[in-house]
């Protein structure tokens, strides 16, 4: 045989080397290596090598002309070390699963030596081989055999095989469809290189096919950029959902802490937007330095989530301990210390949280007054976390109607008669009781519920119109809340006047009340929403006056027809005199430049008669009225 | 072995590149990477590999049937040519993706790239002509492959691509990251190994194994871009985009860019939520990645993305950008609701305008104006991106080149524009940019986080400039320094500032810090704290730029702040400035009323300055008053207004003169008065003769018009000097329209008009209030009423309004039947020393003032005045007042009080006499004495007089007197004294007896002050027959008293006499017609003065008229004769007035024959009647006088001029009167003389200076 027959003859093989030392390359160039999985991918790629080696070797010396003892012992050998490299592969590919899926901590320790079984069997196999020749045999010709044993010895590795794949498809939920489209794919290949090779001993395919599918594995779990956060180097927020989803799934228990930057947006204005990457690297290479980096997530910009999936509270508390010196230590950046502001939170999973959603949660929900450093567990968590269970009573109200509309009349200048009134939207749920619009518009605006939310109020309130009770009552036009993000939906004008249109409701009935922290948002943009609907014949407020942070000359460039007062304005005027003053003067500069000033709050007659004096246009407050049901109202006539 | 498995042994390395290319193959397309060139071109040459292995493969199993089999042959034949085809294309690909990829491909020319594909061509169709002339390869028989020569052009060209590739690969090398390059590295290793491999052997089949390797590891490593793409948006990310901008600018490409700026972002987040702002983001990534496939797009930040356009035209630029704004019109989707973004879309070109990566950076991360409407900014429009660059870099320099300096901007007060702080503000010179404004480098200051150092540097600037003294002692009290509201927080500011303090050692109080800027500052409690913690150091803390969102009404009462400020620029010259005004006034005054300073900031023209004019504002700074200037700019303005402060100073100490000037002439102007119109009601009273009783009431009318015209002056000189006070006293509103209706009722009757009264009899009647001015109101308005009313009626009206249970709104109209007020007019009523109408009303008297004064004292009390008026029908003048209610008892009916009064007058002129009673009339004055005695005459009383206070004392001790009328400023002992020491004495007669007090201070409050200090009543002067004759009636115990009917007095004539004085003249000069002079000069005084004006003035006269003569100036000479014409008839010398009408007459015809003729009897004529009336005139007291004044010494005379010199400088008016007036009673040298003269002029001016000049030579006497 011809050394171009030899290499033709053994061209799997060195495809197989070619193809699992070129993953090997790639794998040390991409400084992969310090997950476990790393390592066993590496150890599995070696031993496709070695084995890939082995069997050349066996085939030289077999297909060689001249043979004798020496090289009867070297046939022997290598067969024999292919087949015992060969049976690990397989039990690599089941523990590289485990430990991709992070399945590995949760399996127990019995398990885990029960899982060995069929592995130390087929090994066993092996080594019994060179006397009892269940698997193969050498003949005297050199020539290769199969035993009985080879079936057995497949199937144990098969074992393995159907248990990494179904660890892979079926009980990981982190898997991205892409993924998975790349891992059937070298599956397949695998399969049919084997299934080549036990039907036919001449075509070596099951090496290279098994190459094909290690590479398959390096596409799909190893390189993992799109799971890394480029500027940090951790997990990112996508990262964090596949894996906590999969984590809930399989009802896994762990601990979640986040650690939180707060001040992000001081420091912005200190440093400069480009500078903020590397800030966040700096915070990220600390946590590497006290956590594996394959657990650390940023799950917002701002921050980041650290999952414990082995750990005890115990271990946890001291893990936060630790961020959290770290934190009131303070950072050196630059050359100059950094005031980074960071609170940490931890909870059990999913003890304490029971969703991904929950752990963003953790990420997202405004925290009051936090220290730097400060660790919230416990109550402190429930307590931000409320917004979460707020979201889900939200849902609850709009499917099972739980929400109700109520109506403060709003009195005449003299106080003796209604003249119009205020929707108030309130959620009575079931679980948290009566809850006030305080408490969950900011949850529905940042779920998107506020737009279905609004509408329910507005039909509510052309309902209520409609049935001519206000009329009856003096009630010339109710006065309906609007949220920014209403505002910022440029269909806004279109859906309201869809929904006025389908009730015998006139637009000059409803009269727009926006907060005057909202107007300060964005003073453009509300202008071309009043006037658009100013033209319908919609009327507008103001409501919140002198609390907000606005500038007075655009709120009043905007074109309102009235001005509601903070209450709060009402209730220092009777605490102090320059309360008093400011009251006096803040209704003076809504009449000089002639709109109407309702004064909202009033709740005693003192109230009433104190800003009787100032000659204001309406009153609305519990002295006069308390928020009413429509049928109280009703009654009323 | 069968032939099969021989076939499949050789085929094994094309059968595994299959798979291998497959694979690959498979894995590209799963993972979607299919859709850029890079993408495309990897592809394909994974196809042709995997074409290629696959036809290899064919070959292989074919060969064995190839002398066989024809269709075998085909197959192969066919195979192995379309290998052929393909493969040749390989290298040029390979090159061509390695050029995409490096983007290297951009940079060249069209032209370049057809040259560099040439050589692929020339292959190619060395190829493609194979089949006919087997150039390539061939078949040798048994139709085994044979190479020919063809087959060594294609090696040599596809290592030619190679080492292309493998050039422009190591050009790109730095941008690649490190695992990229060493994988590429590898890939390139093996695929070189196997083309070599199979170069040297044909036999080894490795090539196409060894490429599909190659591809694969490309494919891992090139092809896999993760890290090079933003994970929630999926395009590239900003590290992606630094290498690739980086790359193109090492290689010279040119490109535009278009930054699209997310502008309402944060809006976003802040409603929506992190992921679902992400989401939106997402929305608009793929947007834009479907505008054009060809650009490569990035998230350069959080909320921009960047186009790199190629081969873009800048038309083309920006008609995308102009269909990506329009995208922007319609909404996004993401948070599971549509939402409007904004975006600001940036235009720049690369490398031209932007040179470096920093610059792309400015682009995507540079703060866009606030205020920008346009949505595409291209070129120009963008220069403040570079300009903030450099302005960052101009700071760094700053610090290092010293190139700060602070500028100070005066702030003044408001009412006397002196300056009261002034405000630093720092700017930055800079070398290259020059002069940059803070508004500029602060908010970038802010980004690099050295505001807190240029805080600092300011901070200790001011401390020098402080610890230099200077600025206290040019009466500076503030400075007044801008800070964000967070650097307080930071704790190193508070330890520089006291670090600064105690090393200057500086006042603390004279630093005062703005606040601004606290909605980002957070932490409330903090604050509060820190900004106290400043206060107590002594620090002042002001409230910045109120009303614009930086700070929230709540702040004001929550922070320790002394003075709010509020910034005109932020309301003033935004579109409507109505609203603008209304929100400063508004704070404005609330702000006073919550007892904080205002200043008001950026006042920038007169228009601004006239709106706030009317406003309690503390303080003003604007560009208007004086822009931001140097230090020692600043030393010098505050030298300047030191010295006006000090000019002021001394104008004010004039004014004030003026004004005490004007308060002793109330009692010298009034004394005299008093006296001639007591003398003159004496005339009334005793004269018979009508014609001088007619000639007595004018002078009592003229006098009367007098001591009103003087009052108001009085008046308003203390409204000027601003020492008007208002005296708040219980009063009946009732009495005090009585006193009003009585003081008017007269003048009424006199001009025949009807008076009516309209109270409302429900006003209460005890109130609070300066009843004096109220008085003085009322009389003011219905004096004008009847002035300026010839018929009809006036009517004064009395309502009012309660404002609530202890105030109420007086509104008080005078209604008139007169002439009225034009429209025009209207304005100038209220003007002060305007009167309208002239025309018509030149016969009416008055200063003019008195609707001034009015409206001055209204607005003292808070209360309004208006007018209606329809020109030639009457004039309606109404006046709103609010008093405070003591008593709301109602008045009642005071119509009917009225008419019963009228009644009660007409008895008054009954007249009583008293011949049982005595009174004592104490002044030091002899002709107040007359006065008093004669208006007195009638009522037969007993009435004792006494010069001075001791003498009273005197008196009173010996006889019992029924009334005592004192004056009050005597010498010696004043009046008060006087009633003091007279109370005192004991066993007096007149312990008891009523004193009243005569004063010539008519002034508010004096009542109340007379009566406190003890008189029992007081009459001003000069004093009124019939409040004299009231007076006593109250006093005098009423058995003493018996009222009379009036007699009418008798008239009679009285013949004329000549003046005694004028006797001698007569006898002197009988040419002279006395009579005729008298009458000209309306009386023997007037013609007495006359003559000796006109004597003064001869020798003057016959002087110029020599001169005129003597020069032949006929017209001047003209002149003078007709001067002397006139004068001469003034005094009566007709004969000498005939001679110069004479001459005047000549002079016009120019009849110098004439002239010359009879000039020399004029000049006679002139010198004998001058000679005479000097004659006459000589004796004159004058020289009489001075010659039997005392003597003076030097001493004393020196003491006297250094008296004065010293009262002069120090301004004291009163006192160099009394030196003068001392100086006067001594006979004096002719110099001496005219020095007093000089002075007492200078001293009627005030003029200071020039008093100090005529003393200069004094000066040298006294010291030598």
């Amino acid at each position: 045989m011809t050394v171009y027959e030899f290499i033709n003859q053994s061209a799997f093989y060195l495809a197989t080397i070619l193809v699992s030392v070129s993953c090997l390359i790639y794998t040390l160039a991409q400084r992969h290596t310090d997950r476990p999985q790393n390592t066993i991918f590496m150890m599995a790629g070696v031993s496709i090598t070695l084995s890939a080696i082995f069997e050349m070797v066996s085939r030289y010396q077999m297909t060689h002309e001249v043979s004798g003892e020496t090289q009867r012992i070297a046939l022997q050998i290598s067969v024999f070390m292919y087949f015992l490299l060969h049976a690990m592969l397989p039990m690599f590919f089941y523990y590289y699963t485990l430990f991709a899926t992070k399945n590995f901590q949760r399996i127990q320790t019995v398990m885990h030596t029960l899982s060995l079984v069929p592995f130390i069997v087929a090994e066993i196999l092996v080594l019994i081989n060179p006397w009892v020749h269940l698997v193969w045999y050498i003949d005297g010709s050199m020539g290769y055999h199969r035993n009985a044993g080879i079936y057995l010895y497949y199937l144990l590795n098969t074992f393995y095989l159907v248990l990494g794949l179904r660890m892979l498809f079926f009980e990981w939920a982190a898997i991205s469809v892409k993924k998975s489209r790349i891992l059937v794919y070298s599956v397949t290949t695998g399969l049919v290189g084997i299934l080549v090779q036990l039907f036919n001993t001449y075509a070596k395919t099951e090496l290279f096919a098994e190459a094909i599918g290690f590479m398959g594995l390096m596409l799909a779990l190893e390189y993992d950029e799109d799971r890394l956060d480029t500027a940090t180097g951790v997990y990112n927020r996508s990262a964090l959902l596949q894996d906590t989803k999969s984590y809930f799934e399989n009802g896994r228990k762990f601990y979640a802490i986040c650690v939180r930057i707060i001040n992000m947006e001081l420091l912005q204005r200190t440093l400069g937007a480009s500078d903020n990457e590397e800030i966040f690297r700096m915070v990220a290479d600390y946590l590497k330095s006290v956590h594996p980096r394959y657990m650390i997530y940023r799950a917002t910009p701002t921050a980041f989530v650290l999952l414990n999936l082995r750990g005890n509270e115990g271990q946890v508390r001291f893990l936060s301990q630790m961020i959290s010196w770290k934190m009131e230590e303070g950072w050196e950046f630059q050359g100059r210390s950094l005031p980074l502001h960071g609170v940490l939170l931890y909870a059990g999973v999913p003890d304490e949280l029971h969703s991904s959603d929950d752990i963003l949660l953790m990420c997202e929900s405004p925290i009051p007054n936090a220290e730097n450093g400060s660790i919230l567990v416990g109550e402190d968590l429930r307590a931000i976390l409320y917004r979460a269970n707020l979201e889900t009573a939200l849902h609850r109200g709009l499917s099972e109607h739980n929400f109700r509309v109520y109506y403060q009349p709003v009195y005449t200048a003299d106080g003796t008669h209604m003249y119009s009134a205020e929707s108030l939207i309130r959620l009575n749920d079931p679980e948290f009781g009566e809850l006030f619009p305080g408490e969950f518009i900011p949850a529905a605006e940042r779920n998107g519920m506020i737009e279905q939310l609004g509408e329910y109020t507005l039909e509510e309130v052309c309902r209520f119109l409609e049935s001519g009770v206000p009329e009856k009552l003096g009630i010339r036009y109710i006065n309906v809340n609007l949220s920014v993000v209403q505002c910022m939906n440029p269909d806004f004008a279109v859906r309201v006047k869809r929904i006025v249109d389908r009730h015998a409701v006139l637009p000059s009935w409803i009269n727009f009340e926006i907060t005057e922290t909202m107007a300060a948002l964005d003073y453009v943009m509300l202008d071309a929403t009043i006037k658009e609907l100013k033209a319908e014949g919609f009327m507008f407020s103001m409501e919140g006056y002198g609390t907000g942070f606005s500038n007075l000359y655009s709120i009043f460039s905007l074109d309102f027809d009235m001005i509601k007062m903070d209450k709060r304005l009402l209730w220092d005027a009777e605490k102090s005199e320059d309360g008093m003053t400011i009251l006096e003067n803040s209704v003076r500069l809504v009449h000089e430049l002639s709109h109407e000033v309702v004064v909202v709050g009033v709740e005693t007659k003192e109230q009433f008669e104190r800003a009787r004096k100032l000659a204001v246009d309406w009153y609305q407050g519990n002295y006069f009225s308390r928020p009413l049901t429509r049928s109280e109202l009703e009654k009323m006539i | 072995m069968t032939i099969w498995l021989n076939s499949f042994y050789e085929a094994s390395f094309f059968i595994i590149a299959s798979v291998i290319c497959f694979t690959a193959l498979i894995f590209q397309i799963v993972e979607g990477r299919t859709k850029k060139m890079q993408n495309r071109i990897f592809i394909l040459l994974l196809v042709i590999t995997l074409f290629g292995a696959l036809a290899s493969g064919l070959v292989v199993f074919a060969r064995p049937y190839l002398l066989t089999s024809d269709t075998a042959r085909f197959l192969s034949d066919s195979a192995q040519y379309l290998y052929f085809v393909f493969h040749t294309m390989m290298p040029a690909l390979f090159y061509l993706y390695v050029a995409l990829v490096s983007g290297v491909i951009y940079a060249q020319s069209k032209r370049r790239h057809i040259l560099v594909l040439l050589p692929c061509a020339f292959v190619e169709a060395l190829v493609l002509i194979n089949p006919a002339f087997h150039l390539v390869y061939s078949y040798g028989p048994g139709h085994a492959f044979a190479r020919e020569w063809g087959e060594g052009a294609i090696y040599l060209i596809s290592a030619f691509y190679l080492v292309i590739a493998m050039a422009h690969l190591l050009r790109y090398w730095r941008m690649l990251a490190f695992r990229r390059r060493w994988a590429l590295l590898y890939s390139f290793g093996i695929a070189v190994l196997g083309i070599v491999l199979q170069l040297i052997s044909i036999k080894v089949l490795v090539e196409l194994l060894f490429e599909s390797m190659a591809f694969a590891g490309l494919m891992f490593t090139v092809e896999k871009e993760d890290d090079r793409v933003d994970e929630s948006t999926g395009v590239y990310n900003r590290s992606a985009m630094r290498a690739d901008i980086a790359n193109y600018l090492r290689l010279n490409m040119s490109f535009r860019l278009i930054c699209v700026r997310i502008t309402n972002s944060d809006i976003l987040q802040r409603v929506t939520g992190s992921a679902d702002s992400d989401a939106m983001l997402r929305d608009v990534a793929n947007y834009l990645s479907s505008v054009h496939l060809i650009h490569h797009i990035y998230r350069a930040q959080s909320s921009a993305f960047l186009l790199v356009c190629r081969d873009f035209s800048a038309a083309d630029q920006r008609n995308l950008a102009f269909e990506i704004t329009k995208r922007f019109d319609r909404p996004w989707t993401g948070h599971g609701t549509d939402l409007r973004l904004k975006a600001v879309l940036l235009l720049a070109e690369m490398p031209e305008e932007y040179h470096t990566i920093d610059d792309l950076f400015l682009l995507c991360d540079g703060d866009l104006p606030p205020s920008e409407s346009r949505r595409i900014l291209s070129g120009e429009e963008l220069d403040f991106l570079k300009r903030n660059l450099q302005v960052e870099e101009a700071l760094m320099r700053g610090f290092a080149e010293h190139s700060f300096e602070i500028f100070y901007q005066p702030v003044y007060h408001l009412r006397n524009r002196s300056i009261h702080a002034a405000e630093a503000i720092p700017l930055l010179h800079d070398a290259k940019l020059g002069m940059i404004r803070p508004e500029e480098f602060l908010p970038i200051a802010a980004k690099n986080d050295i505001t807190g150092r240029i805080n600092a540097l300011l901070i200790e600037e001011i401390c020098i400039f402080l610890a230099s003294g200077i600025p206290t002692e040019m009466g500076l009290t503030r400075i007044l320094v801008v800070l964000p509201a967070h650097q307080c927080l930071n704790p190193t500011f508070t330890e520089d500032l006291k670090k600064n303090i105690r090393k200057y050692n500086v006042d603390p109080s004279l630093i005062n810090f703005e606040l601004r800027e606290f909605a980002s500052a957070g932490d409330y409690a903090a604050l509060q704290q820190v900004l106290e913690s400043i206060r107590d150091a002594g620090f002042r803390i002001s409230l910045g730029r109120f009303g614009i969102g930086d700070s929230n009404i709540q702040l004001l009462t929550m922070l320790p702040f002394d003075v709010i400020n509020i910034d005109l620029n932020m309301m003033i010259g935004k579109g409507n400035d109505e609203i603008g005004y209304r929100i400063v006034e508004n704070g404005v005054r609330m702000i006073s009323r919550m007892h904080k300073q205002i200043l008001v900031k950026g006042i920038g023209d007169e228009e601004q300055v006239n709106r706030l004019s009317e406003l309690d504002i503390d303080f003003l700074e604007g560009d208007y008053y004086s822009k931001p200037v140097s230090q020692n700019e600043l030393i010098s303005i505050l030298r300047v207004t030191e010295v006006a402060r000090r000019e002021e100073q001394q104008a004010r100490a004039q004014s004030e003169a003026k004004s005490s000037f004007l308060a002793n002439m109330s009692h010298e102007i009034r004394t005299p008065i008093n006296a001639i119109l007591g003398m003159n009601e004496m005339i009334i009273r005793e004269s018979d003769d009508e014609t001088i009783r007619g000639y007595a009431r004018d002078i009592e009318r003229a006098g009367n018009s007098l001591l009103s015209l003087i009052n108001d002056i009085l008046d308003f000189s203390k409204i000027e000097a601003g020492s008007m006070e208002i005296v708040l006293v219980e009063y009946g509103l009732s009495s005090v329209i009585n006193d009003v209706t009585n003081l008017v009722h007269g003048k009424m009757d006199q001009k025949r008009l009807e008076f009516k009264l309209d109270v409302d009899e429900t006003l209460p009647e005890l109130l609070y209030g300066d009843e004096m001015r109220i008085r003085q109101i009322m009389v003011n308005l219905l004096n004008n009423a009847v002035k300026y009313t010839e018929k009809g009626s006036v009517t004064l009206s009395v309502h009012g309004d309660y404002l609530d249970e202890d105030s109420i709104m007086l509104r008080i109209d005078i209604i008139d039947t007169g002439i009225g007020i034009k429209k025009e007019d209207l304005g100038k009523l209220f003007g002060t020393f305007q009167r309208v109408d002239m025309e018509k009303n030149r016969t009416v008297e008055g200063t003019g003032l008195g609707l001034a004064i009015t409206q001055n004292l209204l607005k003292l009390m808070s209360g309004e005045i208006h007018v209606q008026s329809r020109y030639g029908e009457g004039s309606t003048f109404s006046v709103t007042l609010p008093q405070t209610v003591l008593d709301s008892r109602p008045i009642g009916d005071l119509k009917e009080r009225y008419r019963q009064h009228v009644e009660n007058m007409t008895e008054y002129h009954e007249a009583f006499t008293a011949p049982d009673a005595r009174i004592l009339v104490v002044d030091d004055t002899p002709m107040n004495l007359t006065v008093v005695k004669g208006l007195l005459k009638k009522t037969l009383i007993a009435i004792d007089t006494a010069l001075s206070g001791r003498e009273c004392l005197e008196m009173v001790q010996q006889t019992p007197y029924d009334c005592v009328f004192l004056d009050y400023r005597m010498p010696e002992m004043d009046g008060l004294m006087t009633l003091k020491a007279m109370r005192e004495l004991k066993g007096s007669p007149n312990d008891k007896t009523p004193v009243i007090v005569l004063t010539a201070n008519a002034l508010t409050g004096a009542r109340d002050r007379f009566l406190a200090e003890g008189f029992d009543d007081y009459l001003t002067k000069p004093v009124e027959a019939r409040k004299l004759e009231e007076t006593l009636m109250q006093f005098l115990p009423d058995d003493k008293v018996q009222v009379v009917r009036q007699e009418e007095p008798e008239e009679a004539a009285q013949p004329e006499a000549m003046d005694e004085r004028l006797v001698p003249l007569h006898e002197m000069l009988p040419e002279l017609d006395i009579p005729v002079g008298i009458e000209r000069c309306g009386g023997a005084d007037g013609y007495l003065d006359a003559v000796k004006i006109y004597s003064d003035s001869l020798e003057a006269k016959k002087e110029e008229i020599t001169r005129y003569f003597a020069g032949e100036d006929w017209p001047n000479y003209t002149i003078q004769v007709h001067s002397l014409k006139s004068t001469s008839r003034v005094i009566g010398a007709m004969d000498l007035g005939e001679a110069a009408w004479e001459m005047e007459q000549a002079g016009d015809r120019l009849d110098v024959a004439l002239i010359r003729e009879k000039t020399p009897a004029l000049l006679e004529a002139l010198e004998a009647l001058g000679d005479k009336l000097r004659t006459f005139l000589g004796g004159g007291e004058e020289a009489q006088a001075d010659a039997d004044l005392p003597a003076i010494d030097e001493v004393t005379l020196k003491e006297a001029w250094q008296t004065l010199r010293d009262f002069a400088s120090q301004m004291d008016y009163e006192d160099s009167v009394f030196v003068l007036d001392e100086l006067r009673g001594y006979a004096l040298s002719e110099a001496d003389r005219t020095r007093v003269k000089k002075l007492s002029d200078a001293l009627e001016l005030l003029d200071w200076d020039a008093m100090l000049a005529a003393l200069e030579d004094t000066a040298g006497g006294t010291n030598g």
